[in-house]
């Protein structure tokens, strides 16, 4: 119970130091304000424009969520370890598990704060572009004013009152683009093909979910790492294994029958292809739930996999700052 | 029957190693000492000496290279000890976009207060720092002597056995300085331990039973002031300056007669520090201040 209480306290401050750096705004901004402009800058498609703008808007949610998850993730232990407020915190009765797991814990609640900002420009995104030729503004005003809304309003509020700008811009973020999915909703779009519920391809958010379980596990690899290396190599690393892991089928796939070490290479990487499956939207059609579950338990077990090993590590740490 | 000291080091060893698990840096090397319960003990020497390093490993942060560590009868490394532990970092480690409330508010829930009376001692310790007017301000804003007593209300904040201060009076003006020194002579009478190290010497004098020495790794000197200061071939006497300065001509003869040797005369000093603070008093008395104000008494869960 009173682990609980210590967990919750440790992994709130996670996820709102990460939200207030500046660098997790920059990212989250510079990611939505592409998903929203997307059906602006996507032209002459060829009839393909509402499969680009959903590609690209996840595409770039992903890129986004990979950077965030490794920096974020770094950052909560790697740089307090080197501030010295986690040696403060675990002069507390707070074990180390407790102090991993609730920085790691935070950081993931924080992407999901980004994710569900992701969605809904993505959402937003994908009903403003579903024609070539025409653009649905019932859904790509609200979209807009969300992005530019929004920091205009956290700069005032900060003159005002002197409170972060990075936090309150990025929650009004979220607040303003989840009003504008409502208030588009209202309006019936003028886009004859579109056949969705309430005019949005809902099914988009089954792939976006399994997009967050492969930014989950590369929190708890990120996190793993910074017991012992500095944010820099973390992202590096990060980047480097889960790029790795998306080719993994075209690099190690024909080495599989005959290579041991292929097969543990294969078994080890995070194999980011059972995650990507955008192409399962063509046609309307949904992520099977049964997938999705298998999906959700891969990764669990894959970031269960890297926390115990990143919890054995900093057990060991000496914690000199 | 004594009670067991609140820590006990027994040839105690640090050796600091490289990547390759080479040894790099010996930092502490086989001391051993007792820090009696219920005193205040101050552990001193120059910068590098391994002071920071005995606390750290004290708090479980580092790892003892060989010899034994009991801290309240416990291992360093054990979770529930700590409960019992208030511990002031060198450096006033806080996280800077949280308010002081905020701030005090997160400890409160590491140490497992009740809602009740995390939000009674922290409006206590607030009052009691000087910084309840600007409990709403992110800490990251404050200057080193208004963060280094935030650091100290969370140190205080679960009623410890064991207060371990690192530098307590680094970057505190005068008045700070003296509440902190009366805060420790305060604990130490309700019968908590108190470890500090401090550069400050005439600090440590003011408050320390007992000190040890550490210079290089190494435990150069160990006692109570009195057993390492006091000269013992030496007597101070001070009475009022006589009206007639003959009197005190006569009282020089006499000394010189009896001991056969001129005594030192000279008027006592009032020491800065409590003029200081007299004067500075007086001039608070009127006008508000943006900085910490002059602090309120002992937090009244502190006095009981």
């Amino acid at each position: 119970m009173g682990g609980a209480v210590q967990f919750r306290a440790i992994a709130r401050l996670a996820a709102l130091e990460a939200i207030r750096r500046p660098v997790f705004l920059l990212v989250s901004l510079s990611v939505l304000v592409g998903i929203v402009a997307l059906p602006l800058l996507l032209n002459y498609t060829l009839g393909d424009s509402a499969r680009m703008v959903r590609d690209s808007a996840l595409a770039l949610y992903f890129a986004g969520g990979l950077l965030l998850a490794a920096h974020a993730a770094g950052e909560a232990l790697a740089r307090e370890l080197r501030r010295g407020t986690a040696a403060a915190v675990l002069a507390k009765p707070v074990s180390r598990a407790t102090f991993f797991l609730a920085k790691t814990a935070g950081v993931a609640g924080a992407l999901f704060l980004y994710s569900l900002a992701a969605w809904a420009a993505a959402l937003l995104a994908a009903r403003a572009g579903a024609d070539d030729l025409r653009l649905d503004w019932a859904a790509e005003g609200p979209a807009l004013l969300a992005v530019t809304l929004a920091p205009a309003v956290a700069g005032a509020w900060n003159h005002r009152t002197g409170r972060p700008f990075a936090s309150a811009a990025f929650f009004l973020l979220l607040a303003f683009l989840l009003a504008a999915l409502a208030v588009a909703a209202f309006f019936p779009t003028p886009l004859e093909r579109l056949a969705f519920p309430a005019n949005f391809a809902w099914p988009l958010l089954g792939v976006g979910l399994l997009l967050y379980f492969a930014l989950g596990m590369a929190v708890a690899l990120a996190a793993a790492l910074a017991t012992r290396l500095p944010v820099t190599p973390v992202l590096l690393l990060c980047a480097g294994l889960f790029l790795f892991g998306l080719m993994a089928d075209y690099f190690l796939g024909p080495h599989l029958a005959d290579s041991c070490a292929a097969r543990a290479a294969y078994a080890l990487l995070p194999n980011v292809q059972a995650f990507w499956l955008l192409d399962a939207l063509d046609g309307g059609a949904h992520v099977p739930a049964d997938y999705l579950a298998a999906a959700a338990a891969y990764a669990a077990a894959w970031a269960a996999a890297a926390l115990a090993l990143g919890c054995a590590s900093f057990r060991r740490l000496e914690i000199a700052g | 029957m004594e009670n067991p000291p609140a820590i006990q080091a027994t040839d105690l060893r640090k050796t600091f190693r490289d990547f390759w698990r080479r040894p790099r840096v010996e930092a502490v090397r086989g001391i051993s000492f007792a820090v009696p319960a219920g005193q205040v003990f101050g552990l001193l020497g120059p910068n590098g000496s391994g002071k920071s390093t005995t606390i750290k490993m004290i708090l479980g942060l580092l790892f003892p290279t060989a010899g034994r560590l009991d801290v309240l009868g416990d291992a360093p490394r054990a979770v529930a000890v700590k409960s019992r532990i208030g511990y002031l970092p060198e450096e006033s480690y806080l996280y800077p976009h949280l308010t002081p409330a905020e701030t005090l508010a997160f400890y409160a829930r590491l140490f497992r207060l009740p809602r009740a009376v995390a939000r009674d001692r922290i409006e206590q310790l607030l009052e009691m720092i000087g910084l309840a007017h600007a409990r709403n301000r992110p800490v990251g804003e404050f200057s080193k002597g208004m963060a280094r007593r935030i650091g100290l209300a969370q140190a205080l904040l679960n009623d410890p056995d064991l207060v371990i201060l690192d530098e307590p009076t680094a970057g505190l003006d005068p008045q700070g300085t003296r509440q902190v020194k009366d805060l420790i002579l305060a604990l130490a009478a309700r019968g908590k331990t108190v470890l500090l190290t401090s550069h400050l010497l005439a600090d440590v004098e003011d408050v320390c039973a007992q000190v040890a020495i550490l210079f290089n790794g190494r435990l150069l000197a160990q006692g109570t002031l009195d057993a390492l200061l006091a000269q013992k071939d030496k007597t101070t006497l001070t009475f009022p300056t006589p009206a007639d300065p003959a009197t005190l001509r006569q009282v020089l003869a006499a000394a010189r007669a009896a001991l056969g040797a001129d005594p030192d005369v000279d008027h006592p000093r009032q020491a800065l520090e409590p003029f200081f603070l007299h004067v500075v008093a007086t001039a608070a008395r009127d006008g508000a201040a943006s900085g910490a104000v002059p602090a309120a008494p002992l937090a009244p869960f502190l006095q009981k």
